[in-house]
């Protein structure tokens, strides 16, 4: 008889939940991670020191043509991108059905502003740069099926129409 | 071995006479026979504290250059290993350190693929994953308090959350819901009897049926503190809202005295569910009566005087002296509540002075000449 003992199975089985948990939670946030389609928006920001999590970018949107104060953005149930993946050509909220829908989260808008986790070499620079009024800051951001947005990076380029003066 | 002032000391007592040669002897004996390195062992602790500072900076100097996967896989190994390692040897630190690394691991995950969720949705995972390993491992305190800690934070998350998105038009359910989410660990007093009788571990469930009578307590006296409002007769979604809330826990706590009853059927035993069962009478009680400072107060000291009386019975020291503090404090509260403007005169000051200090001198009296002895220290308690 090689049955196995189920006090013994129990203590096994204990122990490897977590594992098998944590896991399976990662290998579900990694798959989400690679679906979608990724967009270009324009982007505001400022750079408070974090010590726990290293630094990140807190920026706000500049969605493109969307005439709505923080106050509706806050109430809104989500946005609707229209445009050719990655420009969007203009910004409306969302009612209805739409193809690029962006869902607000649960955690709190998430509509007017968002947040990057940046490397530490790398806050620096860009805050400098995103407060340059000359320049302006692009985030690209991954917009999953669901509705869930994603940022990914921000680069900084000359604004456009304002050609910077060389000194 | 012994240090020199212990020397002196034992060579002090042998000339006052206090004990013969023989005796200073055996004790020099025993003492170098139980002898603990401890220079050594702080030398070595202070080593690997030192190595594991460097490896947490070196990680962290170079964080950025670390592909997120690599990190992530990193942080898993990590908790791999302690667990791992539980295989062999039983040991809470073993228990705690994965523990924490658990719960970090989602805060990793959210920055390494840059997406967020309500804060009670991690915790309520790892509670999901980590709460069976814990509870059916854990020995000390600090598992116990790993464990209930977690638990309450994330029950306090998730009803701030349920409050904040509350539908003026369902006051009753949200109340419910609410309270049935902040009350539910006074559930886990009954488990935890039921497991006491069972396990090898009965110290842990002890513990941990210590702080879910603590927590239910703090909710009736929260409850108590309330009722310096009227309730009763507010608008809708309060009225509603709070007579839900007080139903709901008071359903808890009764649902808790009625599993503790039917287990534990020793005439001993029989305490800790008239605990609770007192303790559910209080919400509904602020409910039905709040509105003035003395009925709160009365509550308050009511509530604690029941629980002084209980500790008394249980021969619980700790917590009779905690009831005692609690209600001497309510009654320079109150005192203030009823004269506040004792304070603007310099004889009320005098007097409000002379108040507490007999409240204290009281209250001192009472809990040291009251209070029972802590037999075998640690382990009293109701039940």
């Amino acid at each position: 008889m090689n049955r196995p003992n189920p006090r013994a199975l129990l203590r096994a089985l204990v122990l490897a939940l977590p594992l098998l948990g944590l896991g399976a939670i990662w290998a579900i946030v990694h798959t989400r991670a690679q679906q979608g389609v990724e967009w270009d928006v324009p982007v505001r920001g400022y750079d408070p020191r974090d010590l726990l999590r290293g630094h990140y970018i807190v920026y706000r949107y500049d969605w493109p043509g969307l005439d709505a104060g923080p106050a509706l953005l806050a109430t809104a149930r989500g946005l609707c991108l229209h445009g050719e993946p990655p420009r969007i050509e203009r910004v409306a909220i969302l009612e209805g059905a739409c193809t690029h829908p962006v869902r607000a989260t649960e955690a709190g808008s998430g509509l007017a502003t968002g947040r990057l986790y940046v490397p530490q070499s790398q806050a620096a620079p860009l805050e400098r740069q995103l407060a340059d009024d000359s320049r302006r800051a692009i985030l690209r951001f991954r917009l999953r099926p669901d509705g869930h947005l994603m940022p990914l990076r921000i680069t900084v380029e000359p604004a456009a129409g304002t050609r910077s003066p060389q000194p | 071995m012994l240090q020199a002032m212990s020397l002196r000391k034992l060579k002090a007592w042998e000339d006052a006479g206090l004990i013969d040669a023989a005796t200073h002897a055996r004790i020099r004996d025993w003492e170098a026979a139980h002898a603990r390195p401890y220079a050594l062992r702080a030398v070595v602790g202070l080593a690997v504290l030192a190595i594991g500072l460097g490896i947490v900076s070196v990680v962290a100097a170079h964080w950025a250059e670390i592909p997120g996967e690599i990190r992530l896989t990193l942080h898993f190994t990590l908790i791999l290993g302690c667990l791992a390692a539980l295989v062999r040897v039983d040991h809470d630190a073993l228990l705690f350190v994965p523990g924490v690394l658990g719960l970090t691991f989602f805060g990793h995950l959210g920055q390494v693929y840059q997406t967020s969720s309500p804060l009670y949705v991690p915790l309520g995972l790892w509670l999901l994953l980590f709460s069976p390993l814990l509870l059916a491992r854990g020995r000390g305190w600090l598992i116990v308090l790993l464990f209930f800690a977690t638990l309450v934070l994330t029950l306090l998350v998730y009803a701030g959350e349920l409050l904040d998105r509350a539908d003026p038009a369902e006051a009753w359910r949200t109340g419910a819901r609410t309270a049935l989410a902040l009350a539910s660990p006074a559930l886990i007093a009954p488990l935890a009897a039921w497991a006491c009788a069972r396990s090898d571990r009965p110290g842990f469930w002890r513990r941990l049926a210590r702080l879910a009578l603590g927590w239910s307590a703090t909710l009736a006296s929260a409850a108590a503190a309330a009722s310096l409002a009227s309730f009763r007769t507010q608008p809708d979604p309060e009225w509603s809202l709070s007579l839900a809330a007080a139903l709901a826990v008071s359903t808890t706590l009764v649902v808790a005295a009625a599993v503790l009853r039917r287990l534990r059927s020793d005439a001993q035993a029989r305490l800790e569910p008239t605990v609770f069962a007192g303790l559910a009478v209080v919400p509904p009680l602020a409910w039905l009566l709040g509105g003035s400072e003395v009925v709160a107060a009365l509550l308050f000291m009511g509530l604690w005087a029941g629980l002084a009386l209980a500790a008394l019975h249980a021969g619980w020291r700790e917590a009779f002296q905690l009831a005692v503090a609690l209600i001497a404090l309510r009654l320079v509260i109150l005192s203030f509540e009823l004269a506040g403007d004792l304070l603007t005169s310099g004889a009320g000051l005098i007097l409000s002075g002379l108040l507490i200090l007999g409240v204290v001198w009281a209250a001192l009296r009472v809990a040291r000449r009251f209070a029972p002895q802590a037999p075998g220290r640690g382990e009293a308690g109701p039940g």
